[in-house]
């Protein structure tokens, strides 16, 4: 990262230019210090990215994929099972019935630590993976159904974005620079995600993630749509 | 602790009672069958293979279904203790249809997962598929809650006591006659849900909602693309809002209830049938407000139009109901109606 200079803004109030928390007159000088200083464009993106992953999304419900995008991340370093069409693996039910801690210690933790011990071969695989996607019609087909999905997700998007160039022409100047700053995050949120679905074909949770990023866009774009010139008073 | 096992082929022996009702719901088809049949074109053969199995299930809470790969069918018929599985996977070829595997376990939390995936170099993966899938139903005791998830392929639940969570990505979703929460998440399909005793929050991107019969304490739907038609709801908080479609809300509008509909695009249509408790009205709209009812003391509260209709039999005690309706470009049309006129 180059030099900063002594004129170059603190962490804290590129974080608060980001959040919108600057008054209009501070935020323009930082805005206009960022636009021609490597460092500061540089550290305002890296924040940028964490804002949108980690508050500038707080506003909205956590989307119902993400805890299984976690999850199919974890099994995707699973290790791979034996081969069986079917395979029954009945737990001895109602030996520790009630006894949550000895649950945690027999099945989440023992499954996790596979995982995480298997995450180094998991390297391997999806680089063989990535191979793998031009010869094997399967991932093909899987990824052409991703395809498909995020294209019906980017249509959504694209007719609220219709709806909302509408809706915004009755509001403030301020009001239409917050939620264009909000939706630019949101679409850094949703590069990312695809440029980690991209590396990784095969594996269902980078297209979850996004998904998610995209379901968070639509929601975002909606309740702006709806909430018009509300929308600066009611909306975090 | 955990043991493992590879199924075998035939149906386990406690599954007989299940197994003989089943062939009759899916056509004739044999416990175990692998065939091929034409495919959609008449053109190449796609292979079947099914498989059944009964699993025992007396601790269980909760069964959760994962099948990126084709449809989940869950019904609360089974007997107590068991968990009937039917698995239908379809592919164009053998080494393809080989590939697709059906995955159950079982775990102490009390839950139970069933899961499907496809080998692909040397892994398994849940992944969605095209041309080959498989299909799930699940024959379950009512009281276990419910859990599934589809990408492409419909998901249905029925005979529950114990409340649903549906996803899928683009498949239809059914609920029907259950007891306890419904909670959806869909990008496009299409939703219809009836009979439901209990909470109902649905989500959807694209497609239409249909929800009917509902009782519960809330109704909570919301879709951006899409219109939805509600009736006979009988939820003290019904909230249904849409971005693009229109909103009909059919059914008797209760004491002290709150409903709260909103279009930015379509009108919003409200059909109250027979004589509607007294309700406090905000409505804002693009166009004049449209009503057949008699509302007294219209008034203007920036672009709210405030007004109360006052029950003709409607005993003084009664709570009143509050209706707030929003259509950001197009009507609001109250017009009711007498439930002969509906049949």
């Amino acid at each position: 990262m180059p030099a900063a200079t002594t004129t170059c803004p603190s962490t804290e109030r590129l974080s608060a230019l980001l959040d919108g928390d600057l008054p209009a007159s501070e935020a323009a000088v930082v805005r206009a210090h960022a636009a021609g200083c490597a460092r500061c464009a540089q550290a305002a993106a890296e924040l940028g990215a964490l804002v949108s992953a980690a508050r500038g999304l707080d506003p909205l419900e956590p989307p119902p994929t993400l805890w299984r995008a976690v999850e199919g991340a974890l099994d995707a370093r699973a290790p791979a099972e034996p081969r069986g069409w079917l395979r029954w693996r009945p737990f001895l039910l109602g030996t520790f019935a009630g006894a949550i801690a000895v649950a945690i210690a027999v099945f989440a933790l023992p499954r996790t630590a596979a995982r995480i011990a298997e995450r180094p071969a998991a390297a391997t695989g999806e680089a063989g993976m990535a191979a793998a996607a031009a010869s094997d019609p399967l991932l093909a087909e899987a990824e052409a159904e991703f395809a498909r999905a995020a294209a019906a997700y980017e249509q959504s998007i694209e007719k609220l974005r219709t709806l909302l160039a509408r809706a915004e022409q009755g509001w403030s100047a301020d009001e239409r620079t917050r939620i264009a700053e909000r939706l630019a995050r949101l679409d850094d949120a949703i590069e990312r995600s695809r440029d980690f679905a991209r590396r990784s074909p095969g594996d269902s949770a980078g297209n979850e993630q996004l998904f998610a990023a995209y379901q968070q866009k639509i929601a975002f774009l909606a309740a702006a749509v709806h909430r018009g010139g509300e929308w600066s008073e009611r909306t975090p | 602790m955990m043991k493992t096992t590879t199924a075998t082929t035939k149906t386990a022996t406690t599954a007989t009672a299940l197994a003989l009702a089943l062939p009759l719901a899916l056509g004739g088809l044999a416990p175990r069958a692998a065939a091929a049949a034409a495919g959609p074109d008449g053109g190449e053969a796609m292979l079947l293979d099914r498989r059944e199995i009964v699993v025992p299930a007396h601790a269980a809470e909760l069964v959760r279904v994962d099948n990126l790969l084709g449809r989940v069918v869950v019904r609360g018929t089974a007997r107590p203790g068991e968990i009937h599985i039917v698995a239908e996977k379809h592919a164009l070829s053998a080494e393809a249809l080989g590939r697709l595997r059906v995955h159950y376990t079982a775990f102490e939390s009390g839950e139970i997962v069933v899961d499907t995936r496809v080998e692909m170099g040397g892994r398994e993966r849940s992944l969605p598929l095209a041309g080959s899938g498989i299909d799930l139903l699940l024959e379950v005791p009512p009281d276990l809650a419910i859990e599934a998830k589809t990408f492409g392929g419909d998901v249905q639940a029925s005979g529950l006591r114990a409340g649903a969570k549906l996803e899928t990505t683009g498949g239809r979703i059914g609920v029907q006659d259950v007891r306890g929460g419904v909670v959806t998440h869909q990008l496009r399909g299409g939703q219809r849900v009836a009979a439901v005793d209990g909470d109902v929050d649905l989500d959807g991107v694209e497609g239409e909602m249909d929800l009917r019969d509902v009782g519960g304490g809330h109704v909570d739907a919301k879709v951006v693309d899409g219109s939805i038609r509600a009736e006979d709801i009988r939820s003290g908080l019904v909230r249904l809002m849409t971005t693009t479609g229109q909103i009909v809300l059919i059914g008797v509008i209760r004491p002290g209830a709150h409903y709260d509909l909103r279009s930015y695009a379509g009108d919003v249509r409200v059909i109250p049938v027979g004589e509607p408790a007294a309700f406090e009205l905000r409505a804002r709209s693009a166009a004049p407000l449209e009503s057949d009812m008699p509302l007294r003391g219209s008034r203007r509260e920036g672009e709210w139009l405030r007004a109360e209709y006052v029950g003709r039999r409607t005993p003084a005690h009664t709570r009143t109901a509050l209706l707030e309706l929003s259509s950001s470009l197009a009507r609001i049309i109250i017009q009711p109606r007498m439930e002969a006129e509906l049949r």
